[in-house]
């Protein structure tokens, strides 16, 4: 028969039940009739030819069984039935079933959750054209530790004209802009990028165009933008006109060319003007990101090579390079996560499993306790001539519909925990927004459930076949599973489920002693009563408008009655940016001091130090009258660690040093400040340079103000003073110290939360799964319990009896997950700060505190049988 | 007195059933009836097994059903050959044909 029959034949035997066994009755029927004329053509009366011919037939319904049967559709219905009966037992058991699908639930959704968060983070293809071949260009300097350096705009060029292995090269690089214009002006993130720059990725706008080459002749074109759907949508009510229309940025006027769509990864921005990339500027001023395309036959390694290759030559064609500066080419999937969010999410994934793991091992156990009765009805159908193989295919049934049960449930608490886990994860996980349940998520789910639901029937079912089936009829007790070997079955699942929890739970308290050895560290800096926000100003402000502005403003806040202390800097403590300098003493070289120092620079207003409660270890602080001249000598105060650095040993006030590597631009040490570890506390100190905010034109303008009382609340009155100098201009980020100190370390709480909630789920499975052993255990040893109390053992005797029969196990599972977690900590290690991996401490405290856990477990039943009077007890039966 | 009908050998109904249909398409009454008559009504066979036995044959692939109309204008289910199917009849012969050799050369010795 060709196989196009056969599948519809199949088809049928599942959609058209009814239709087939119609036709089935139709042959028999016509058979019958047949028969009968036949017989009455041999003689016989119309009404004994029709017995004859049913009896001869045979009973209609067991041929029919038969013939559906040889049809090959009789699983099917088998399977029906077993679904049917598996449902009805699990109505049945209204306690077994909501604790079984609690568990399973609670393991599948874990599971499903992070598999759906891995799936968009890191199975999904990044939303660019062919993004195998996309590749991320830094500049490193690698003996400085920096491999992954942003780039100055003429080595960009460089890099774009002569490496021939690129296709395509895009450069981003970024700043704020004041958007005005309808309503309130809007602080934005403006992305500047080559004209290529969304060509090479791919990127198709939603309206509109990208850029092309002539957008970036202002002159000639005029100044044009791409906006991002979000700015499209929020601010201008995803106007379908957009296209062509004009926006107002730092009172400038832009013409709208498109709308680029979301989830652009890091280079996403709130919009974008184009950039024509120069080569006769700073080479050392690095601000620019690189991505390029691979040509079609080159592999990265080739690439790699030619860059390499490249950066050598540059060094012998440009004087007064770093010699350590070269080139390195990253695939773009590490764009998707980081190495270090790629761990924490298999961390992430692990952990759910061993969590779903202990689940199915608890659920094997409730089984096993319930197998007496189940034992009874098997033996039963065996007895009554039902086939092994089928009381097998019933049994993976019931396992399977109880897990698929769960699975569905588990699909509710995972989106329910997405919500969650999209609401808490602090926005370092790249399109997290755009995890979903879909279809592979769905997928891995239900074969999730199969598995934990037929992984936890197996153990039961293989109990009860090789129990000896003949005697469960016979025996009149109820207690088969309470045997010798039943027993330690479930002591050894206690005790592993013990030791896996431990292992979930010294991760978590080696996480949770991370971050309190993050917290503890001294910043170097007061943050408590500071707000800091940020005011851009627009480029109509000349530089002494600005400074003029900016002092004005400053003296006014100051005059607030809740403002203690309020000044300016060009870029504030624990920021996202950063602005850097290469610093050297006065009158060396690289070559001379043997490499040069890099050091986050600074302006400020005065009252800088005072406000972030910084003291001067040296020497005094800039005197900000004789900051006028910026080709003069400038006024610096450095961090402690830079001086040193600088002059080891010696004072270095009233030394000079070259700022920007430059002869040109010295730097007079006027005084030494207390070091501020500003990268956030994760970092070391960092080296500082601070100069006077008047020598530069630096926008936004940050401010710090130290408030009495909640520090926001100063933010209104500072907006009307703002308002009164220009209503054009607004205040923006506003955040205070301690958010932002907090905020550096939210990916570190996020990864500990979580990790925390699976080892607490764990552990309140594992205790569980222990009570309700000793529980059973103790309920079928109450007569003998009795007897012993009734001869005179002390309640004490009694209770250390049933306690050590649930804390054996117990604690050789805590001593085997002791080993095992000493094992696989080394996963962890690179997410821990301050702790080793293998934190005796951690992990003492760990085991001590789940052995207590346990005791109780084991105490509580204990202690109710001992209510039970010995009496009652021997009554029973 | 009818003739006493023997119990077909066991795996004998497939080579009959499909020696039957080698003819033409047949429905499973006449099937049933062929073999009897064609016996000389020693071979009975038990319609039990029969249509059982049509089934597997069908999803073996050896025949396949179809209704058509029977000689008096019902509606009957036909049982045809397939290619497969008279392969599996040569086969089939050719087991029955070494079996009946190899009994009948022990009945002779015996």
């Amino acid at each position: 028969m060709n196989w196009h029959r056969r599948v519809i034949r199949f088809a049928r035997m599942i959609f058209d039940k009814e239709g087939v066994e119609a036709e089935m009755d139709e042959e028999m029927r016509f058979h019958i009739e047949w028969e009968t004329q036949a017989n009455v053509r041999a003689g016989m009366s119309p009404t004994e030819a029709r017995r004859v011919a049913l009896r001869d037939f045979g009973g209609v319904e067991r041929f029919k069984e038969q013939g559906r049967s040889e049809r090959g559709g009789r699983w099917l219905d088998d399977l029906q039935r077993d679904v049917r009966r598996a449902l009805r037992g699990m109505k049945n058991s209204p306690g077994f079933t909501l604790i079984a699908l609690t568990m399973l639930a609670l393991g599948i959704g874990a599971n499903t959750a992070i598999f759906s968060v891995i799936d968009a983070v890191l199975i999904q293809p990044l939303p660019f054209e062919d993004p195998g071949r996309l590749v991320q260009v830094y500049e490193s300097h690698q003996e400085r530790g920096w491999d992954r350096f942003s780039f100055s705009q003429p080595n960009a060029v460089d890099v774009r004209d002569r490496v021939e292995s690129f296709v395509g090269v895009g450069v981003i690089g970024g700043r704020s802009a004041t958007i005005t214009g309808d309503g309130t002006p809007q602080q934005i993130s403006l992305g500047t990028v080559t004209p290529g720059f969304f060509g090479v990725l791919g990127v198709t706008p939603l309206a509109g165009r990208t850029f092309l080459d002539e957008d970036v002749d202002a002159e000639q074109a005029g100044r044009v933008v791409l906006l991002s759907e979000d700015l499209w949508v929020d601010r201008f009510g995803s106007d379908p006109r957009i296209v062509g229309s004009s926006v107002s940025l730092d009172a400038e006027t832009y013409v709208v060319v498109g709308v680029l769509p979301r989830d652009l990864l890091w280079f996403g921005r709130d919009a974008w003007e184009p950039l024509v990339l120069r080569s006769d500027i700073n080479r050392s001023d690095h601000r620019w990101r690189m991505v390029a395309r691979l040509r079609n036959d080159v592999g990265l390694p080739a690439a790699q090579a030619e860059v390499d290759d490249l950066a050598v030559r540059m060094q012998e064609e440009y004087g007064g390079l770093d010699d350590d500066m070269g080139f390195l080419i990253d695939p773009s999937e590490t764009w998707a996560a980081t190495d270090e969010l790629r761990r924490s999410l298999w961390l992430f994934m692990g952990s759910a499993g061993l969590l779903l793991l202990i689940a199915c091992m608890n659920l094997a156990n409730l089984q096993l306790a319930r197998l007496d009765g189940r034992l009874k009805q098997v033996t039963l159908s065996l007895a009554l001539g039902a086939g092994r193989g089928r009381i097998m295919r019933q049994l993976f049934t019931e396992s399977a519909v109880l897990g698929l049960t769960g699975g569905l449930l588990g699909i509710v608490v995972a989106r329910v925990g997405l919500a969650g886990l999209v609401a808490l994860e602090p926005g370092s996980v790249p399109r997290m927004a755009g995890v979903t349940v879909n279809g592979s998520v769905l997928a891995f789910a239900v074969v999730v459930s199969l598995t934990a639901g037929i992984g936890a029937g197996l153990l039961p079912a293989y109990r009860m076949f090789s129990a000896n089936i003949g005697n469960a009829l016979r025996e009149s007790g109820t207690k088969t599973s309470g045997g010798r070997t039943g027993r330690r079955v479930q002591n050894w699942l206690v005790g592993i489920e013990t030791g896996l929890s431990l292992v979930l739970l010294v991760g978590a308290g080696l996480l949770i002693r991370s971050l309190a050895e993050v917290q503890s560290v001294d910043n170097g800096f007061e943050t408590e009563g500071r707000v800091t926000y940020e005011v851009p100003l627009p480029d109509s402000y000349g530089f002494d408008e600005a400074r003029a502005f900016r002092n004005e403003f400053l003296e006014r806040v100051r005059g607030l009655p809740a403002v203690v202390a309020a000044s300016a800097v060009s870029q504030r403590p624990v920021a996202s940016g950063n602005t850097v300098m290469g610093i050297l003493p006065e009158g060396e070289t690289a070559e001379t001091f043997g490499g040069n120092y890099s050091a986050n620079w600074r302006g400020i207003s005065d009252d800088y130090f005072a406000t972030l409660g910084l003291s001067l270890v040296r020497g005094r602080d800039i005197d900000h009258a004789t900051a006028d001249d910026p080709e003069g000598v400038w006024e610096i105060v450095i961090s402690e660690r830079l001086a040193e650095a600088l002059w080891p040993g010696e004072d270095a006030v009233g030394r000079q040093a070259a700022l920007w590597n430059s002869p040109e631009r010295i730097g007079q040490v006027v005084g030494v400040v207390e070091d501020m570890r500003e990268r956030g506390p994760e970092a070391g100190a960092t080296l500082a340079v601070y100069f006077s905010y008047d020598i530069t034109m630096w926008s936004p303008i940050n401010f710090v103000v130290q408030t009495r009382g909640e520090p926001t609340a100063v933010v209104p009155e500072v907006r009307r003073v703002l308002a009164e100098l220009d209503p054009n201009v607004p205040v923006s980020r506003v955040l205070t110290l301690d958010d932002a100190v907090e905020g550096s370390t939210a990916s570190r709480r996020f990864t500990m939360t979580l990790l925390g909630l699976f080892a607490g789920l764990a552990l309140i499975l594992a205790l569980a799964g222990l009570y309700g052993v000793i529980t059973q255990s103790v309920g079928q040893r109450a007569k003998e319990l009795g007897v012993r109390m009734a001869l005179g053992a002390s309640s004490s005797e009694v209770i250390r009896l049933v306690m050590r029969q649930g804390l054996r196990p117990a604690l050789l599972g805590i001593v085997a997950g002791l080993v095992a977690t000493l094992w696989i900590s080394r996963m962890v290690s690179a997410l821990l700060y301050g702790v080793s991996a293998t934190d005796p401490i951690t992990y003492l405290g760990v085991g001590v505190l789940l052995g207590l856990a346990a005791a109780a477990a084991c105490w509580i039943p204990a202690r109710a049988t001992l209510r039970m009077e010995a009496s009652s007890v021997l009554r029973e039966e | 007195m009818p003739k006493t009908r023997s119990d077909l050998l066991h795996g004998t109904l497939d080579l009959l059933i499909l020696q039957s249909l080698a003819d033409g398409p047949m429905h499973g009454w006449a099937i049933s009836r062929h073999i009897r008559d064609i016996s000389d009504d020693v071979l009975g066979v038990n319609q039990g097994s029969l249509y059982p036995a049509l089934y597997r044959l069908e999803k073996r692939g050896w025949v396949t059903a179809s209704w058509g109309i029977s000689e008096k204008g019902r509606r009957a289910k036909f049982y045809s050959m397939e290619p497969a199917g008279s392969e599996r009849l040569a086969v089939e012969e050719e087991h029955w044909r070494a079996f009946y050799l190899a009994v009948n050369r022990v009945l002779r010795i015996a």
